[in-house]
């Protein structure tokens, strides 16, 4: 059969790594694959780029931490140049008087710990230990593709849930019962008594979400976050950044003949019938396929691009009350030399750093994000990339990757008076561990939540097409009718972060869409 | 030496209702109250000579309607009266109220939005069904999941096997309700403000939730407990007691005596007697022992087992765990005796709406400043404030021509970051809550006669409830259910034996007015070899 250069076996929208992973996962399969993207790079929040002049950075998210090794392999991403700068960083909690703690067990590490507290050093291992229990119980609920809707196969994934949750032993299921319906403050208050260490741990559970220390459900949420990134037992650092990574994947997709189009904007998906046909875009073209897959966000998916005119009601208002929080900015410098953080051993400078010295500070910072205020000590991830991946940057030179959290979308008295403002602070919290690192900045640039909305089409500046809470999570996600990948438009698919299991760079909505629609083609 | 098969201690609305149920089914039952009057937190009193009101509470509570019938409350005085729900009054000169017919409701909403009176059919719709499944919820035994016994695990395949046909709609509806925020769950119903901030005020009024907390959108089924609704369509009414929440504890007081039980006030609990750990009875403060087969308490989690025992009589780890049990004060109460009824001049002479109380609502987000201020131990800027004049509908309380203000108070902590509550501290306080009342109704100032301020603190130490936490341990989704007070003990058993906790510490505290004591005397009458029948869970 001959084809031509507008027809297709499906059609991706969105060239983020979702939907660079299922048109790979597609093209491998040996299917004809159009993947479009809007924007002139592809990678969506995943790209690298100069902050200034010969200063490369990760541009939006920084670190690679949930990615299934499966689909690494699969797709053949090291022979498509993929490559690591660091697997599994160390994460490292500062302290204002250089105690630093590496959230990892290990002698020399629980040995620091002891000097904040012996018995949080006891306490530690057990925490790690019980974390990765619940993570046993709950995680395959949380990462493996949804069961079908039938009752015999949801009662079966349930009756297994509750035996792993039996074998468990009595006092990890009581602590699992009491504290997973609660908030991570609760949990970590009970655990330990250092305040670094419940700020660290604390932050690490609800980077990138809209609820505070205390707020309920955080536990789960957090555990949800762990189970998925166990399964790639990260966080990663990439070569040449997240674009490196992203490279990897076009170059993966093309490889399996994958025929990517960057700058490329889809104007609506073509329905006749209630079966999709195919796409056409701004500049009124149009491609035909029987299947097309969606990596936007949902929302955008079905009301913009397919219409409200072929959903129920019902669907259309839930797909309007999806929430997205922009909680975080970003902040990157372009540095003429390393800072000095004391009590950093050097090879610890290219760990991934976390700065929030307690959980008051961290629900002081949640407090001031929830009235549209700015906090006095921002909590912050912070990683030197060019200390592991020294081509990044001019020799001797250095950049710094900073997301800030609980950074509202709208602040009080507007961004144009608050921009400078919240670099300042951003500097000067940094400035308590690393005194000269205001004199090392030659350059910077800043992406706040409505920049980050802009750049990368993340609605509200939030990561996640749609939060990962507990009302917008498994069945939920993005909502009852939409939740495994189908639509009621035959056909058309989701295969964004929007759907199970949801955000965090782990590719799963991208593979798991995939290979239902490679499975509906078989059929049909 | 004085013996009997059960002693309750304390004579708070769940030890009487514990009491009174056991004794109705034949169970020798003492119950010992350290006050003069019944009641505890549900005590009142004559704030000046002829003025009655509740003292600690606001006085609307009531007890659920299968507790009033299995007890013969009527029989022993107890008349309840329905009025209309309540009025919110907004800084701007606009008001809000809430009607039990359908049709005024229907009216009162269109004054705002006509969308949103069509939104309240849908919201009345959800919140009932919400209510019923919760009442449904709560007749069933507890089964605690940390408990490994055969019967635990089959309860829990069962619970699965219910879920899993439940259609995902319907899950998702029920978790949207129980873990969103308040204001974002109202968002989802109604567009225009003061309808939100009406039902959000009457919603989180007394709750440690603020409108932007996750899990704060669940007390809005609360505002339609299952008893109250009438068929009118529109809102649930008010239900007060005649002669206010003491005649409710007056009426369970008689009841207990009425089936043969027995009733000591102003007799104080020491200590639990333990004899080879198992409870054998109560010592008096005046070193009076009585001794039972049963010991009940009605007091909190934490003065229960912090107070009433040698610490080293509890298990290793017990101590600390009880004091990882959340409590917080959330509300301090003002009483006014008034030489007169007070004018509201934004609301229409002889709204009916003004007897269910009056609230100052405020915006969402100052709202949650009042919350986050409370959070912080600030001293109260902008509490929320909710009156009720019981006089009006009730005129036994006080006389002819004047009336009785009761004023709770909400998001005031219990400790304040800068120092204690002293007495300036409390004036300064109940100057601002008087003067915010006074700014909707002009020359209400001069009507005062009489007041009483009482915080967080006084409440602790008149009542007896830790840190003044009404509801007996914070209402958070980890404190709830199973999880109440602590996992292994969601059967109101305690770790020593025959001694069983019947306060709002445990399964399901705040969630039903007495649900502690007819649970707990459930769980003790069958120990003893008796049954308690309740008309709980049957059809409404």
């Amino acid at each position: 059969m001959i084809h031509s250069d507008h027809q297709f076996d499906a059609i991706v929208i969105g060239a983020g790594h979702n939907g660079l992973i299922a048109a790979a996962y597609l093209g491998k399969a040996g299917k004809r694959v159009l993947l479009l993207e809007a924007a002139t790079r592809l990678g969506g929040a995943l790209t690298t780029a100069e902050v200034s002049p010969d200063y490369r950075v990760s541009t939006g998210a920084h670190l690679l931490d949930a990615l299934p090794r499966r689909i690494e392999k699969d797709l053949k991403l090291a022979k498509h140049g993929l490559r690591f700068a660091a697997r599994q960083l160390q994460t490292i909690a500062l302290d204002r008087d250089h105690n630093h703690i590496v959230l990892a067990l290990g002698r020399g590490n629980l040995d620091i710990l002891r000097r904040h507290s012996a018995a949080d050093a006891d306490a530690f291992a057990a925490y790690l230990a019980r974390m990765k229990s619940y993570s046993a119980v709950l995680g395959p609920l949380l990462r493996d593709a949804l069961p079908d809707i039938e009752p015999e196969t949801m009662s079966r994934r349930l009756r297994r849930l509750v035996w792993r949750a039996q074998r468990l032993g009595g006092e990890t299921l009581e602590s699992l019962m009491r504290q997973l319906p609660g908030s991570i403050g609760d949990l970590l208050n009970d655990t330990f008594e250092t305040p670094l260490i419940k700020g660290a741990l604390a932050l690490d559970a609800l980077m990138g979400s809209g609820e505070g220390p205390y707020s309920a459900g955080t536990a789960l949420t957090s555990i949800a976050r762990q189970s998925l990134r166990s399964i790639s037992k990260g966080p990663h650092s990439i070569e040449g950044g997240l674009g490196g990574f992203t490279d990897a994947l076009a170059a993966s997709a093309a490889s399996y003949g994958v025929v990517i189009r960057a700058a490329t904007d889809v104007k609506r998906i073509l329905v006749s019938d209630g079966h999709v046909y195919g796409i056409e875009t701004q500049t009124n073209e149009i491609y035909e396929a029987p299947f097309v897959l969606s990596s936007a966000h949902p929302r955008e998916t079905m009301l913009d691009l397919v219409g409200a005119k072929y959903l129920d009601a019902g669907l259309v208002k839930q797909l309007n009350e999806i929430t997205d929080t922009g909680t975080t900015a970003k902040l990157n410098l372009s540095l003429d030399g390393l800072p000095t953080i004391q009590g950093l051993a050097p090879q610890e400078y290219g760990a991934r750093i976390l700065v929030a010295p307690s959980l008051v500070a961290l629900d002081d910072a949640y407090t001031a994000f929830k009235h549209g205020g700015i906090a006095s000590d921002i909590p912050m991830e912070v990683t030197m990339p060019s200390v592991i991946d020294a081509p990044l940057v001019p020799s001797g030179q250095h950049v710094m990757s900073i997301v800030m959290q609980y950074v509202p979308y709208e602040i009080k008295g507007g961004w144009e008076q608050g921009r400078d403002r919240l670099v300042d602070r951003a500097i000067e919290t940094l400035s308590a561990y690393a005194p000269d690192l205001r004199q090392r900045i030659v350059a910077g640039e800043l992406m706040l939540p409505p920049d980050i909305e802009n750049k990368f089409g993340l609605v509200n500046g939030g990561w996640y097409h749609g939060d990962m809470r507990l009302d917008q999570l498994l069945s939920f996600r993005p909502a009852p009718a939409l939740a495994r990948y189908a639509t009621p438009v035959k056909g058309l698919y989701l295969c964004g972060a929007g759907s199970h299991p949801g955000g965090g760079i782990c590719g799963l909505p991208g593979e798991y869409a995939a290979r239902l629609v490679l499975s509906e083609g078989a059929r049909a | 030496m004085e013996r009997h098969d059960a002693i309750v201690i304390g004579g708070g609305l769940n030890g009487l209702t514990a009491a009174a149920y056991l004794a109705r089914a034949g169970v020798d039952v003492l119950l010992v109250e350290r006050n003069e009057r019944l009641g505890s937190a549900a005590a009142g009193f004559d704030i000046h000579p002829g003025f009655r009101m509740p003292r600690f509470t606001l006085g609307t509570s009531s007890l659920p309607h299968h507790t009033v019938t299995d007890l013969e409350l009527p029989k022993f005085g107890l008349r309840f009266m329905r009025v209309d729900g309540g009025v919110s009054l907004l800084a701007d000169g606009c008001y809000h109220a809430s009607y039990r017919d359908g049709l005024m409701m229907r009216r009162e909403l269109t004054r705002h939005s006509l969308k949103d009176a069509d939104a309240w059919t849908r919201f009345r719709r959800d919140m009932l069904r919400a209510q019923f499944s919760l009442r449904d919820a709560l007749a069933q035994p507890m089964h605690d999941p940390s408990r490994r016994s055969l019967a635990a695990f089959r309860a829990l395949l069962g619970n699965a096997d219910q879920l899993a046909i439940k259609p995902v709609p319907d899950l998702h509806d029920m978790t949207r309700l129980w873990t969103m925020s308040c204001a974002e769950f109202l968002d989802s119903y109604f567009t225009s403000d003061i309808v939100k901030m009406h039902l959000a005020a009457k919603a989180l009024a007394g709750t440690t939730f603020g409108p932007y907390s996750p899990s704060s959108a669940r007390f809005l089924m609360n505002l339609f407990s299952a008893e109250t609704e009438g068929a009118g369509g529109g809102a649930p009414a008010s239900v007060l007691a005649m002669g206010g929440p003491q005649a409710v504890a007056d009426a369970l007081g008689a009841a207990i005596e009425g089936f043969g039980g027995h009733v000591r006030t102003e007799s104080e609990v020491t200590d639990v007697i333990l004899r080879d750990g198992k409870a054998r009875g109560v010592a008096l403060a005046d070193g009076e022992e009585i001794y039972a087969d049963a010991v009940l308490s009605d007091l909190d989690l934490k003065r229960t087992f912090l107070a009433l025992f040698p610490w080293k009589d509890l298990p290793k780890g017990f101590v600390e765990r009880v004091g990882r049990f959340r409590m917080r004060g959330v509300t301090a109460k003002i009483n006014l005796a008034l030489d007169g009824l007070p004018a509201f001049p934004v609301v229409p002479d002889d709204c009916p709406a003004l007897q269910g109380g009056l609230r100052l609502a405020m915006p969402m987000e100052k709202l949650e400043q009042a919350f986050d201020d409370w959070r912080s131990h600030m001293p109260p800027r902008t509490p929320l404030i909710e009156a009720l004049i019981p006089s009006m509908s009730d005129r036994s309380l006080a006389p002819l021509g004047k009336h009785v203000m009761s004023v709770a108070v909400h998001y005031v902590p219990e400790v304040l970051h800068d120092g204690a509550w002293t007495q300036s501290r409390k004036d300064d306080f109940t100057d601002l809550v008087i003067g915010e009342i006074t700014a909707h109704s002009p020359g209400f100032k001069d009507l005062i006669l009489a007041t009483e301020t009482l915080v967080p603190p006084d409440i602790e130490s008149e009542v007896g409830l830790t840190a003044g936490d009404f509801e007996q341990g914070e209402m958070s989704l980890d404190q709830m259910f199973f999880n109440r007070p602590m996992p292994g003990l969601a059967n109101y058993e305690t770790p020593i034996g025959n001694f069983y906790l019947c306060s709002g510490s445990a399964h399901p505290g705040a969630l039903e007015t007495g649900g502690t004591g007819a649970g707990a005397a459930q769980r003790v009458a069958a120990a003893l070899g008796r049954n308690v029948i309740t008309r709980r869970g049957v059809g409404i």
